[in-house]
């Protein structure tokens, strides 16, 4: 695709899907036009700028994911997919410009880890990976009737990374994890799993034995530490606060750098 | 005696047991309950900053051993208890159920003998696997002088076995750990390397041949409860990942329990930092392609405690730096200090597509600290720093002065105990002016 002579700059408004944004590389290289921000309907915030609303067409979308899959590999548009997954500010800029440069690189555009959209985008991917594998661990499920249920608050939005994982682990038991900040939640019975947006959900209450097994889980979480060795600001760095509050064994357990008083 | 108890006493005669690491071995769900993944996975982090990835308890906390150092020993008065297979069984189940736990972790003290005792943890063992079709992760103790039979039992149920080799040296063994010897801990050592061989040669041959420990063996022991040189335990380790094809040397800092002649005092600080040089060395030798005699010798026998490992090899072996960050081999940006695994495959990918300079460097998020005294970009030294030994050494030891300034203060009395030299606040700023003026 030869260099595109730009003059008018607007902001491309999206609906927030993937496919969406394909839409929008679509219209960057067939209707000239340069986006200075690409937004989603939902945060969009009007400006000086124009916008130009970009209509998800699936067939549009469709020949720009095959064109990044044959020009620039199959490895980068995981890639790409995932980096939406992200909570990168301005995401959607630092994505396309990764296009650009990938149709005009090839596949080796993976390796400029010295460019600055490379870099960023990299990084903000691998911030995904490592919230999504701290919360293979930090789901915690209670049971309601025959569902067990979690609550997870996470910056990225992981439930796509990992519900296979869960999905397959607990496939003798049918589950729930709930997502509050991206209003997500996964549901699965017999290693089938739907992701599915919810706007508003009530969630059951913890019943009474459940909380006796929560009791018995704290009270072997605060046995297995060695009083000796305390160190809260270790464990800050790998358990940092903001999960606390969904994990039952860190209910009530005080944000304290002093040692304890029997210590 | 109702579970909590139980589980509050056989929890907190478990807790200086050092391994909970749940990685080594990758397994799909099989439609049932459980699943392994490769990496491992920590589920909580408890007040010590220890990882929690396994329901770590013992079996049982009653003992006919009486080693000095343990507090599960005959001749402690504490109260004991012991878990029937099924109470454990179901235990493990419903904690993992609930994803607080990635599987067990079964140990336990003797009773009555040691064939006996492993009988005992089979049967745990067998219920989660045979009966619950559990598939998820369990790494069992190896009590010193069971049978051949019974490791090879166990072996093919868990994913990973351990004995403790407990000290570092026969002659700490005899003294502290009298019921135990070195042949009882060696013996199944090389029993279980042994069968691993034959499993993965049986494998080989038959698709359905059962696996053997499929995440391999780890052992541990006690740092400071007895007098061993570093150098000693290093070239131990290393013995250990050669002979034994061990996965992991756990080392556990020294923690007075008991009050005993033969051991340091009570008011003993656990050695922490010494504990923390021998993992970072440990890395070394695994990771980095070092031997332990590059790392010390029989004249320089223990660690520096201003200076992490990595940094006293660089500094003692300067002729070999600068590197030039550009064209220098894989192997030798591993021995940069502060450029890791990680860092120095993300070199050799970025420096394919463009030269590299120390902003490139930044970008890569290479942190160069440490770093920045051993590499050249380009030809050209970061700016400001000159290659210098003396000058790296003041740099590096006046930083980690600093960093580890509380950690040293703290164990002062550990460090003597090793006739290492005095280090107190007072050294630490006397040397830091010292090497001002020498600037």
């Amino acid at each position: 695709m030869s260099e595109l002579n730009h003059t008018q700059q607007v902001i491309y408004v999206y609906d927030g899907s993937f496919e969406g944004f394909l839409c929008c590389i679509y219209n960057y290289y067939y209707n000239r036009l340069k986006p200075v921000q690409i937004a989603s309907h939902m945060n969009f915030v009007p400006s000086f700028y124009d916008n130009l609303m970009i209509e998800t067409d699936f067939e549009q979308a469709y020949r720009v994911r095959f064109a990044i899959e044959e020009k620039i590999g199959h490895y980068n548009l995981k890639f790409l997919t995932e980096c939406f997954y992200t909570c990168l500010e301005e995401k959607e800029m630092y994505m396309l410009r990764y296009v650009i440069k990938g149709f005009k690189t090839g596949p080796r555009i993976k390796d400029m880890l010295t460019d600055n959209d490379v870099s960023i985008l990299t990084k903000a991917h691998r911030h995904l990976e490592r919230e999504s594998h701290h919360f293979l661990g930090f789901v915690r499920f209670y049971k309601a009737g025959d569902v067990y249920v979690s609550k997870i608050e996470p910056k990225n939005c992981i439930l796509p990374l990992i519900a296979s994982h869960f999905a397959q682990r607990f496939a003798n038991q049918q589950f729930m994890i709930y997502d509050a900040v991206h209003k997500q939640a996964v549901i699965s019975m017999n290693r089938n799993y739907h992701i599915v947006n919810v706007e508003d959900i009530q969630l059951p209450p913890v019943s009474e034995d459940e909380k006796q097994m929560q009791r018995l889980w704290k009270n072997f979480y605060d046995t297995i530490a060695i009083k000796e060795r305390f160190n809260p600001k270790c464990r800050m760095n790998f358990m940092p606060k903001r999960v606390w509050v969904n994990l039952p064994e860190m209910q009530g357990e005080e944000n304290t750098t002093n040692l304890p008083q029997e210590v | 005696m109702n579970m909590y108890e139980k589980l509050t006493i056989l929890t907190d005669a478990a807790k200086y047991d050092v391994a909970c690491t749940s990685s080594g071995v990758s397994r799909a769900g099989n439609g049932g309950l459980g699943s392994a993944a490769a990496a491992g996975i920590c589920h909580s982090w408890s007040a010590d900053g220890r990882c929690i990835s396994l329901l770590k308890v013992l079996f049982t906390n009653y003992c006919s051993y009486d080693c000095a150092y343990c507090i599960n020993r005959k001749s402690n008065d504490v109260p004991r208890a012991a878990f029937t297979p099924r109470e454990l069984a179901d235990l493990t189940i419903e904690f993992y159920r609930r994803n607080y736990i990635e599987g067990l972790f079964i140990s336990s003290g003797v009773i009555k003998s040691p064939d006996y005792t492993m009988e005992q943890m089979i049967k745990a063992v067998r219920i989660l696997r045979e009966e619950y079709g559990f598939n998820g992760y369990i790494h069992s103790k190896i009590i010193p002088g069971t049978s051949p039979e019974l490791i090879e039992i166990m072996g093919t149920l868990v994913d990973r076995v351990s004995v403790n080799i407990e000290l570092p040296s026969e002659k700490s063994l005899n003294m502290l750990a009298p019921d135990k010897s070195r042949t009882n801990i060696f013996l199944p050592m090389g029993k279980i390397t042994e069968q691993k061989e034959i499993s993965a040669r049986n494998i080989v041959r038959y698709r359905h041949a059962p696996k053997f420990a499929p995440a391999g063996q780890s052992t541990q022991m006690i740092i400071g409860a007895s007098n061993e040189t570093d150098f000693h335990i290093l070239r131990l380790s290393q013995a250990l990942y050669d002979k034994y094809k061990l996965k992991r040397v756990f080392f556990s800092a020294y923690i007075p329990m008991n009050n005993d002649r033969l051991l340091p005092s009570l008011d003993t600080k656990p050695p922490l930092l010494r504990e923390h040089r021998l993992y970072q060395a440990d890395w070394l030798l695994r990771f980095y392609g070092f031997r332990a005699e590059e790392i010390l010798s029989e004249e320089n026998s223990m660690f520096n405690p201003l200076l992490d490992p990595k940094c006293n090899w660089a500094l003692n072996n300067m002729h070999m730096f600068p590197i030039e960050i550009n064209t220098a081999p894989y192997e030798m940006l591993l021995r940069v200090p502060g450029i890791g695994v990680t860092g120095a495959r993300k070199i050799i990918r970025a420096r394919k597509m463009a030269h590299l300079d120390f902003d490139g460097l930044k970008k890569l998020g290479i942190v160069l600290k440490r770093a920045q005294y051993f590499i050249t970009c380009k030809g050209k030294a970061m700016p400001y720093v000159t290659i210098d030994k003396q000058h790296a050494t003041l740099m590096l030891t006046s930083d980690s002065a600093k960093d580890n300034f509380k950690i040293t203060a703290e164990e002062t009395n550990q460090l003597s105990f090793f006739d290492m030299p005095q280090l107190n606040d007072r050294f630490i700023h006397k040397q830091n002016e010292r090497m001002v003026i020498n600037v």
